[in-house]
């Protein structure tokens, strides 16, 4: 089994070795000190598993996740209990909360021995997960693929978001990019003041909005700073009224 | 200030019921004592103190523009005498005037009105005496009251303060983090985990043993500086670069506690946390001319990490804590360039208060 350690910590990399030494069927095959090396590592080597840091530099563990086209299994090391959720609906095999003691490890390298059976309790949790949906935690930035290259978005440049089947598409001044999330996602962690989902299909910056035109019977058409034109319903029309108090 | 007397219905009411009594006891002193006639003496209390009781209110003004702790006493005194006589010359004339409508010439009444100046202008000076009297006490009074507010404010902002000093003292982020690696060191390295515990109890003994109220010299803030730094480098190794340049003459120098603190903290989280090259964490202090002394942090950070957004409670803190304790604005100033951050704190030699305010 080909095993992983992206982790910005040196120490905290080192305890992780040092565990794994009575496994000896676990064979590391690199080190990471940072998201960007660690994506590239998983893609060269690709091990069966990953111990995965969540707060690094330029590029979180979950960002990192979301890029992946294929998941190597996953165990989450953090000193952050927030993320705890956040980690099992990256259906992570387990997460050890920093410092673990040797136990709590090898209890996470059993799970990774039986793994079906974990993913089963993380569907459970998943559908626990959906209806709290967690929005307390709002997006700064989003990690975009783009022709093999990994972008970062500040939200700030975020123009507005288009529905596209299972994909949303992302459009700011610099292009447009394609993710796998859903438009009810990017409406629980944008902040309501900023972003207003005015269309089934559109979330909107709402300083970009420059006009509003009547169109067709009960919606309207927005019209924003570079011209483009988005849809807006009756209640997305509403929305935009309380945000803008016109 | 609103004035006092037109501010509400209730004080008008107030005011105008004194003035009716005084018109009484008036109108009484004229017809028993004086023996004028009953029409007569109510035709004067009636016009004379009505006219007074509008000036009265008017008073106020000079009263409320003549701030006697902005000028001289004889300045005041000047200012007062020369309103007086203008306003009793003016209120004299006019009730005479009124009367010279009402009444005939040949009435004996306007001769007793002609003759009575003298004794006008005493009541005019005594009411005049009183008033103003009233209104400074009145002003004396919403300065204290005001004073009081502001002080009671200035409490619960120190409170405030201490409170937030005391949350942002431990990151728990930075004390976990911290256990793990010394988790992992007790393994593999039990020399440098010894070190480290030492190390991180200094910072913790520091953090929790001083009052939050307290100045302490720079010496002390320096020392717990390097404790963080010293956790922070065997977490970070290379990635973390610590330069320090203090003037020796600042180390007595009285700063507040954990002052420093939170802005290593922060230079730490946005330089380190977010970089994958080496940052480069600097701090000096300068004494300068006027016996204050001048202490800069600054870090340089990777430009391509996207900032990530903190509450800045941290900073905010920091400027109204110097604020309340020096009572200065503009002790922190902080510049910012394509990959770097600098942060200057001036400290006076003293703080705006003695110490034993509590502050």
């Amino acid at each position: 089994m080909k095993v992983l350690i992206i982790e910005d910590e040196a120490p905290a990399r080192e305890i992780v070795k040092t565990f794994l030494k009575d496994y000896p069927n676990a064979e590391l095959v690199g080190e990471c000190e940072d998201g960007f090396s660690g994506l590239k590592a998983i893609k060269e080597m690709q091990p069966d598993l990953v111990f995965l840091d969540v707060q690094m530099p330029k590029i979180t563990g979950f960002e990192m996740l979301e890029l992946l086209d294929e998941q190597p299994q996953i165990i989450f090391t953090t000193a952050y209990d927030q993320y705890a959720i956040k980690a099992f609906e990256m259906n992570a095999i387990d997460y050890l909360l920093k410092p673990f003691s040797k136990e709590r490890f090898n209890q996470a390298m059993q799970k990774v021995q039986a793994n079906e059976e974990v993913f089963e309790t993380g569907e459970k949790l998943q559908k626990v997960i959906q209806t709290l949906d967690d929005k307390s935690e709002k997006l700064f930035r989003i990690a975009v693929k783009k022709g093999g290259d990994i972008h970062m978005i500040p939200v700030e440049e975020l123009l507005y978001i288009e529905a596209k089947d299972d994909y949303v598409m992302l459009y700011t001044p610099k292009g447009r990019y394609l993710k796998e999330k859903t438009m009810k996602y990017y409406e629980n962690h944008l902040d309501e003041q900023e972003f207003v989902r005015v269309h089934r299909s559109y979330i909107v910056r709402v300083d970009q909005v420059k006009r509003l035109e009547p169109y067709g019977k009960s919606s309207y058409l927005a019209i924003l700073g570079q011209g483009q034109k988005i849809n807006v319903s009756l209640s997305g029309y509403r929305k935009l009224k309380d945000v803008l108090s016109f | 200030m609103k004035h006092p007397i037109t501010q509400k219905l209730r004080f008008l009411l107030i005011y105008a019921l004194i003035w009716l009594f005084i018109m009484g006891i008036h109108m009484g002193t004229l017809t028993f004592m004086y023996e004028i006639n009953v029409w007569f003496a109510m035709a004067d209390g009636l016009i004379f103190n009505t006219l007074y009781a509008f000036l009265g209110v008017a008073l106020w003004y000079p009263v409320f523009y003549n701030n006697p702790e902005k000028q001289s006493f004889s300045n005041l005194i000047i200012n007062h005498l020369s309103i007086m006589s203008l306003s009793l010359a003016f209120w004299i004339s006019l009730g005479i005037f009124i009367c010279k409508l009402i009444f005939n010439e040949t009435d004996a009444y306007l001769e007793f009105v002609e003759d009575g100046i003298s004794w006008r202008i005493f009541t005019g000076v005594f009411f005049y005496f009183i008033i103003v009297m009233l209104y400074y006490l009145y002003i004396y009074g919403q300065n204290l009251k005001e004073h009081m507010f502001q002080e009671s404010r200035l409490r619960e902002k120190i409170n405030e303060a201490e409170l937030q000093t005391l949350k942002s003292q431990i990151n728990p982020h930075f004390l976990f983090n911290s256990l793990n690696s010394l988790s992992s060191l007790t393994l593999t390295n039990p020399e440098k985990a010894h070190e480290m515990i030492i190390k991180l109890s200094g910072f913790l003994r520091y953090s929790l043993a001083h009052d939050p109220n307290k100045l302490i010299p720079l010496r002390k803030e320096i020392e717990n500086v390097e404790s963080y730094i010293a956790v922070e480098k065997i977490r970070f190794g290379e990635k973390l670069i610590f330069e320090k340049e203090i003037n020796q003459a600042c180390y007595e120098q009285k700063v507040p506690f954990l002052i420093l603190q939170p802005l290593i903290e922060n230079a730490i989280k946005h330089g380190v946390y977010e970089s994958t090259e080496p940052i480069t964490l600097k701090i000096s202090c300068k004494p300068q001319t006027d016996n204050s002394i001048q202490i800069t942090i600054s870090n340089n950070f990777d430009p391509e990490a996207l900032p990530r957004k903190g509450t800045g409670t941290g900073i905010k803190n920091i400027i109204e804590r110097l604020r309340i304790i020096y009572q200065l604005n503009d002790l922190f100033t902080y510049q910012k360039t394509e990959n770097s951050f600098e942060v200057q704190i001036i400290i006076p030699s003293k703080p705006a208060f003695n110490e034993s305010i509590d502050i």
